[in-house]
């Protein structure tokens, strides 16, 4: 005997939560970065690193839509390039951190016990650093460049996927489903790789949809540090990094523009993942 | 006779989507000191009625017709209206009452929140209220209760709770959902009796919604039988039952299973098992053991089940039935005693993938949701296609057998290529018995296996396991609470209380001569005609002890 759930959602709720105008221009919005980055040697219309000491801190003009930087760079071809770094640098990231922190969450939950017990006080450990405290370490560590700060979010980031996914096959392998592929005579590693696994996928890639967007802040923040990608080569957070002399002398523009990128990128893929995450929610579990 | 409620051709229609009907031309009314039933399977509209009298209907919804509750109408009523006839005229007991308080305050707290904050009485005041509606629905110690939290107390006494919180505002007009779906047999007599004597004492009127159509014929005056939203059937209990009319109930009332009227010549069957046995459990035990303490779910049980017996066991909750069936299969590992299938000398205790596939071509198990046992992403043909290549890696005509195999069971092309929260509850459950007979087994585990499911689908499914069992002389060992269809089903039960064997035997016989007090009070506990609940509760006293309720079963999944 089932009760009929009262529909109660407020207006604004669900303004903000599911209205598909922001879902489909969050959409768009990832997709012509994403665009935009991989055509960036065929569509910028400048080199990025070119300097033209004759035109710095021009303003938009037809020859430079978002105008140059200090050195005379042009903004929009060093943005388009940018999105290449700053793109797939935390999308290596997330990808590390979702395979390493499955893996780990999968055998904490499966194998339990002692196990169990040590993963999570792991866990719990790793949890306890900030993840640009961790990168920052990881930068001492490696020295700066790309690798470190990705290895070093990646290994931030690794515990919550970790422990979302742990809580996700415990509850999983709870089910009855589970019990009978035992009964059936299924090995416990298959089921748990083959059918419990997946059947919690969905939430796994909505959790790191969201992330990206924190590792892509966490990256962008390392390069405006200085500790990540090193001058001259185009990123975002290195961008607004070699703008703030600018910003002081008056010429925001070119700090502006990579934030407000950075700004777009984070929040699309939010709503973005958060969408997915309803989405596949509603479809697995009815 | 005052006429408390009367729904004149409601009508319910979900805007946008679908736009299905829920309820249609729907016409009931229900007088003072009458309990009126409404009975039909689930999806019926039986609690979408409820929620209407309370004005609680959902949003985006059409409605027509009237709901006349005194003189208002509660299906147009504006919200602080229909607010003062909930608060003063109309209360509702539903299923579980464990989802209806707060886990966190006090039953006191919950007790008289409604009185102090809705009608503005003094603490004092509401207090003594609580303790005499405590009293009332036949609480052991209303004072100590008043202080307690929900979860110190069982499900039954918790119903109780809720109960008395519904007549705290003195309602004229009690609604009840499915008060005791979720209880005990004998904690439901109990129920049903504190509900009977209060609306004898106060002249209520009672709406009691209910699929069980023994109960409903056991304490209902009048019923209104619903199907698909609409009534087929109404009229004075005793007549609709005795001779309905509507081609529906007919196949409702001859889908119940009834337990038979207990006569002293009772043949006993002779069993079409033979003789060697498939299973021998001996001295089984388990305990299971928390921080808090230990407690004891199997203690001590032995039985047989021979090859091609349907075998039984039943039980309450908490009386360690469930556990069995999981040691049973292995699931669950016992802490002493035996569990000796005859196939499986050899591959017993052993390790590795062979034995473990000789274990599962041994026995399998269905479980009692079907929802929940079934893979959710998995279409259920390539479910039992998942289990036939596992055993038979490669076997030709592999996929024509699993076709076989569901066409067996009743399902179809289209339905083998579905998900199961595509099927129906009757067709999942058809997908997990095909499942589990994908390897052969001798010997099949149901854990209230037909729980879940509407009569008319129950009825479906143990027919086809009646059928299956015959033709492939598979031994089923079928659990549950519920002694009819055990009695429909099986050819010896053992009867299980707190995890010890109260007797075992011959199912016919046991249910008709219960040598065990225990039995006794099961079978009595069964709705039936002529039930006299104040025998019922002194039977159960003397049975159980005067404070059997008040003892916490272990609250497993």
């Amino acid at each position: 005997m089932t009760t009929v759930p009262v529909e109660r959602q407020t207006r604004a709720g669900r303004l903000i939560r599911s209205s598909p105008a922001l879902v489909l221009a969050s959409a768009i919005i990832l997709g012509v970065f994403v665009l935009v980055a991989v055509l960036a040697p065929w569509i910028a219309p400048y080199d990025p690193d070119a300097i033209d000491l004759a035109n710095v801190y021009s303003g938009p003009s037809a020859a430079h839509w978002l105008g140059t930087d200090g050195t005379g760079r042009d903004t929009l071809s060093r943005l388009m390039y940018g999105a290449r770094l700053s793109l797939t640098a935390p999308l290596l990231a997330i990808l590390v951190a979702t395979i390493v922190g499955t893996l780990l969450g999968l055998v904490a939950a499966w194998a339990g016990g002692v196990v169990d017990g040590i993963l999570t006080r792991v866990f719990d450990v790793l949890f306890a650093f900030p993840a640009l405290l961790l990168a920052m370490l990881g930068v001492a560590l490696f020295g700066k460049g790309l690798t470190a700060p990705v290895i070093a979010v990646a290994l931030a980031y690794s515990p919550y996927v970790a422990i979302l996914v742990r809580s996700l096959v415990l509850a999983e392998g709870s089910r009855p489903y589970v019990a009978a592929y035992r009964v059936q005579g299924f090995s416990g590693p298959w089921t748990a790789l083959r059918r419990v696994l997946p059947n919690v996928s969905p939430t796994i890639l909505a959790q790191s949809t969201l992330n990206f967007g924190y590792a892509l802040m966490d990256l962008a923040a390392l390069s405006f540090l200085g500790l990540g990608v090193q001058p001259p080569t185009a990123d975002w957070g290195a961008m607004i990094n070699e703008s703030r002399a600018a910003v002081l002398a008056g010429h925001p523009l070119s700090a502006v523009v990579p934030a407000i990128a950075v700004v777009l990128a984070v929040v699309a893929v939010n709503v973005v993942g958060d969408d997915l995450a309803d989405r596949l929610a509603g479809r697995t579990r009815s | 006779m005052t006429r408390l409620l009367t729904v004149t051709d409601l009508a319910l229609r979900l805007e946008g989507g679908s736009g299905r009907e829920l309820l249609n031309g729907l016409t009931l009314h229900v007088d003072a000191g009458e309990i009126v039933g409404l009975v039909g399977e689930s999806g019926s509209g039986k609690s979408l009625t409820a929620r209407a009298v309370l004005g609680l209907l959902p949003e985006r919804s059409a409605v027509t017709g009237t709901v006349l509750l005194g003189d208002t109408d509660m299906a147009t009523a504006d919200a602080a209206t229909a607010r003062t006839r909930r608060r003063n005229d109309v209360s509702m007991v539903f299923q579980d009452p464990r989802s209806g308080v707060n886990p966190v305050r006090r039953i006191g707290d919950f007790m008289t929140e409604s009185l102090r904050l809705c009608h503005g009485w003094d603490a004092s005041r509401a207090k003594r209220r609580a303790l005499e509606l405590l009293d009332a629905v036949r609480l052991p110690h209303p004072d100590r209760h008043y202080a307690q939290y929900p979860h110190e107390l069982s499900g039954g006494m918790l119903q109780r709770v809720m109960i008395a919180a519904a007549l705290s505002t003195e309602p004229r007009l009690l609604l009840c959902d499915e008060p005791t779906t979720a209880l005990d047999v004998t904690t439901q007599a109990e129920i049903i009796r504190v509900l009977l004597e209060q609306k004898e004492q106060r002249g209520m009127g009672m709406l009691f919604i209910t699929h069980d159509l023994n109960l409903a014929a056991a304490i209902c005056d009048r019923v209104y039988v619903m199907q698909q939203g609409s009534v087929v059937e109404s009229g004075p209990a005793d007549e609709v039952f005795r001779a309905p009319r509507a081609d529906y109930t007919r196949r409702l009332l001859a889908a119940t299973p009834t337990l038979e009227p207990r006569t002293s010549d009772v043949p006993t069957p002779d069993a079409p098992g033979t003789e060697t046995p498939i299973l021998s459990v001996s001295d089984l035990r388990k305990t299971y053991r928390t921080p808090f303490g230990s407690s004891t779910a199997v203690d001590g049980v032995s039985f047989t089940v021979r090859r091609g017996e349907a075998f039984g066991i039943v039980g309450e909750s908490g009386s360690g039935k469930s556990t069995i069936a999981r040691m049973l299969v292995g699931l669950e590992r016992a802490d002493s005693g035996s569990i000796v299938h005859t196939d499986l000398a050899v591959a017993a205790g052993r390790r590795g993938r062979a034995a473990r596939l000789a274990r599962a071509r041994a026995r399998q198990i269905v479980f009692q949701d079907p929802y929940l046992s079934l893979d959710p992403r998995r279409p259920v043909g390539r479910a039992v296609e998942d289990v036939m290549e596992l055993h038979y890696p490669g076997r030709p005509g592999n996929v024509a057998r699993v076709r076989g195999l569901l066409a067996r069971v009743g399902l179809g092309e289209q339905q083998a290529q579905s998900v199961p929260r595509r099927l129906s509850g009757g067709q999942r459950q058809r997908a997990a018995i095909a499942r589990a007979l994908a390897v052969d087994p001798d010997l099949l585990v149901l854990d209230e296996a037909t729980s879940a499911l509407d009569v008319s689908v129950q009825a479906q499914v143990l027919e086809l396991l009646a059928e299956i069992r015959a033709e492939r002389g598979l031994a089923l060992v079928f659990v549950s609470h519920d002694l009819a269809v055990v009695q429909g089903l099986c050819e010896r039960t053992l009867v299980l209380q707190r995890g010890s064997v109260v007797e075992q035997g011959a199912t016919r016989e046991l249910l008709a001569r219960p040598t065990s007090a225990y039995t006794r009070l099961l079978v009595d506990s069964v709705p039936h005609a002529g039930w006299d609940l104040a025998a019922l509760a002194a039977e159960r006293t003397a049975t159980l002890g005067r404070d059997a309720d008040e003892e916490l079963t272990p609250h497993r999944p």
